[in-house]
């Protein structure tokens, strides 16, 4: 038997649809059996619906009378950007030269900036000098040979993380990194918890 | 699974004529699509003038960048991905999205303008409607469009992820989160 | 917009795109990420460190609160791609959703959404080293408390300075 634990975080997305085919009978052979993940997947079915009414009626209140208009105001006063000004530029070459032309001087461009570009590479990659390639090649090689367990030569010094986001229902919630190592550290105590 | 869809027929003139300047052509995709975007705005800012006045900035977005638009994805699901942006700009820096707990929580929604905010109880047709409007007021600006694209407009879970520009696993676990923690809020305000 | 200065852009760009990711050595989106979880229990209980914690066992010891237990439940690895999500079941009933979205540089931007039965307890959106571990710790987990080390690798992709692991490595399950 499935435990619920495993099959709650998926009920949303069972819902939706969205499942794979292996995980969808697993969802649905489970609720089969289980009234109180099938009572979920109702509650979420009818969160939904009351979603779609409340913000129906919350977008029938908005008053779209004018909005059409008050765009095209802002639009007519704007300066094209450089960007779309550059684009149209270049329509309007098409009316001007040949496609033959116009292949023939793209071509030429397209292998001077190759030149350009790429000749500082070629001459680094020429003399031995590469070690960035070389390094990723050796880490490859050993993700095939050890994956998916820990390869112990590979720990990270600094393991310090940057956190952009953390939201938690959880009040006691604490990040620190640990100063010896920079490893980042997220508390989350049980809120009975003594320690 | 519904796909994006590419524009077709007199959309996909219209998105063309517009790329190149032509302002009437761009009203009619205004009027086309005005509604949705504005339901967009207002699902993140949760305020009716302010979502009207992103909405019309979405638009003049749109279309100073309308020729960078590739007609292969979906006109609607990249104009929406616009307004989600402003939107959630928009909120970011009003400094509105925080975690927020209790009576922080409380006082920040005593805090958000008012001026408006009594349209959302005078139109809601029933009281579960209004304990919805309260309970999304709880969720971040990212965690409630994620929940109106997939809920209001229907959008697949792919399509979600290329409006928000986020994975589609995040785009699962946001749904996942958004979905329990209204359930949660809304078993609060029953017991209060 | 002309289809043929189109492609003359688009030939361009690709072209410098090309030489700068090659310089680089960066690697685009979905790239391979391999997420292991090590679960621990840590308790009063006088039963030692677990030998098969390794280089773990150095950093439980820094963590402020010190047991006298710290026993390895469950170590699991899984691989998957940037943009794909793998979930995790912890010791204890916790479910932990994880996330790799980028590679930036030698960092893995991740999102860790973590579920407490069908309640989610915590969401975060970080970047964590090549290499390197996260803890999650604090709840409740029989006589003691369950501290999880988080833990990314992206093959082919560089990272901070290296030290080695002196002790014999965690034979977990294999990977899915």
């Amino acid at each position: 038997m499935i435990d619920c634990s495993e099959i709650r975080p998926l009920l949303s997305a069972f819902g939706d649809g969205e499942l794979e085919p292996p995980e969808l009978l697993k969802v649905a052979r489970h609720l089969a059996g289980c009234p109180d993940c099938e009572r979920e997947a109702a509650d979420f079915s009818a969160l939904g619906a009351g979603l779609r009414d409340s913000y129906e009626a919350a977008l029938n209140a908005i008053p779209l009378d004018g909005f059409a208009e008050a765009v095209q105001a802002r639009i007519v006063q704007l300066r094209p950007s450089f960007v779309a000004r550059f684009q149209r530029w270049l329509a309007s070459l098409d009316d001007q030269f040949s496609p033959a032309l116009s292949f023939a001087s793209a071509a030429v461009a397209v292998a001077v900036l190759t030149a350009i570009v790429l000749t500082p590479y070629v001459r680094d990659y020429m003399s031995g000098r590469n070690p960035q390639i070389a390094a990723n090649a050796y880490h490859h090689l050993n993700a095939i040979t050890q994956e998916p367990r820990l390869p112990e030569k590979m720990l990270a010094e600094d393991s310090r993380a940057v956190i952009s986001k953390l939201e938690s229902e959880n009040p006691a919630v604490a990040v620190w990194s640990e100063p010896h190592t920079d490893t980042t550290v997220i508390w989350l105590p049980d809120q009975q918890a003594g320690r | 699974m519904r796909k994006p869809s590419r524009p077709e027929g007199d959309e996909a003139e219209l998105i063309e004529r517009a790329s190149k300047g032509d302002a009437e052509a761009f009203g009619v995709l205004v009027e086309r699509y005005q509604r949705r975007v504005v339901g967009v705005a207002l699902a993140v800012v949760h305020n009716q003038d302010d979502a009207l006045e992103l909405a019309q900035e979405t638009f003049v977005r749109a279309f100073q960048n309308l020729p960078k638009f590739e007609s292969r994805s979906s006109f609607s699901t990249w104009l929406y991905r616009i307004a989600a942006n402003i939107a959630i700009d928009f909120r970011r820096h009003a400094g509105r999205h925080s975690i927020l707990r209790g009576e922080e929580a409380e006082a920040e929604i005593g805090r958000l303008p008012s001026s408006h905010g009594d349209s959302f109880r005078a139109v809601a047709r029933s009281e579960l409607s209004h304990r919805i409007q309260e309970a999304l007021k709880e969720l971040t600006p990212e965690h409630r469009a994620v929940i109106l694209l997939r809920e209001v407009e229907g959008l697949s879970y792919d399509e979600i992820s290329e409006v928000l520009q986020c994975p589609r696993g995040t785009v699962m676990s946001r749904l996942h989160y958004a979905r329990n923690r209204l359930r949660v809020v809304l078993k609060d305000l029953d017991r209060d | 917009m002309s289809a043929r200065w189109s492609g003359v852009i688009v030939a361009l760009a690709g072209l410098l795109v090309f030489t700068v990711q090659a310089r680089a050595g960066n690697k685009p989106g979905g790239h391979q990420v391999i997420v292991s979880i090590d679960s621990v229990m840590a308790a009063d209980t006088n039963e030692g460190i677990d030998r098969r914690l390794g280089a773990m066992a150095s950093r439980l010891r820094t963590l402020p609160f010190s047991y006298s237990t710290y026993r390895l439940l469950k170590s699991e690895g899984k691989r998957t791609s940037c943009g794909q999500m793998i979930v995790f079941a912890l010791p204890g009933g916790r479910i932990l959703h994880v996330a790799p979205r980028a590679i930036d540089g030698d960092m893995i931007a991740m999102e860790l959404v973590l579920f407490q039965g069908d309640r989610p307890e915590m969401s975060t959106e970080l970047k964590l080293p090549n290499h390197a571990f996260l803890i999650l710790g604090g709840p409740r987990y029989e006589q003691g408390m369950l501290i999880v080390f988080i833990r990314a690798d992206a093959p082919g992709v560089s990272g901070p300075p290296q030290i080695d692991n002196p002790t014999t490595p965690v034979e977990g399950p294999p990977g899915q």
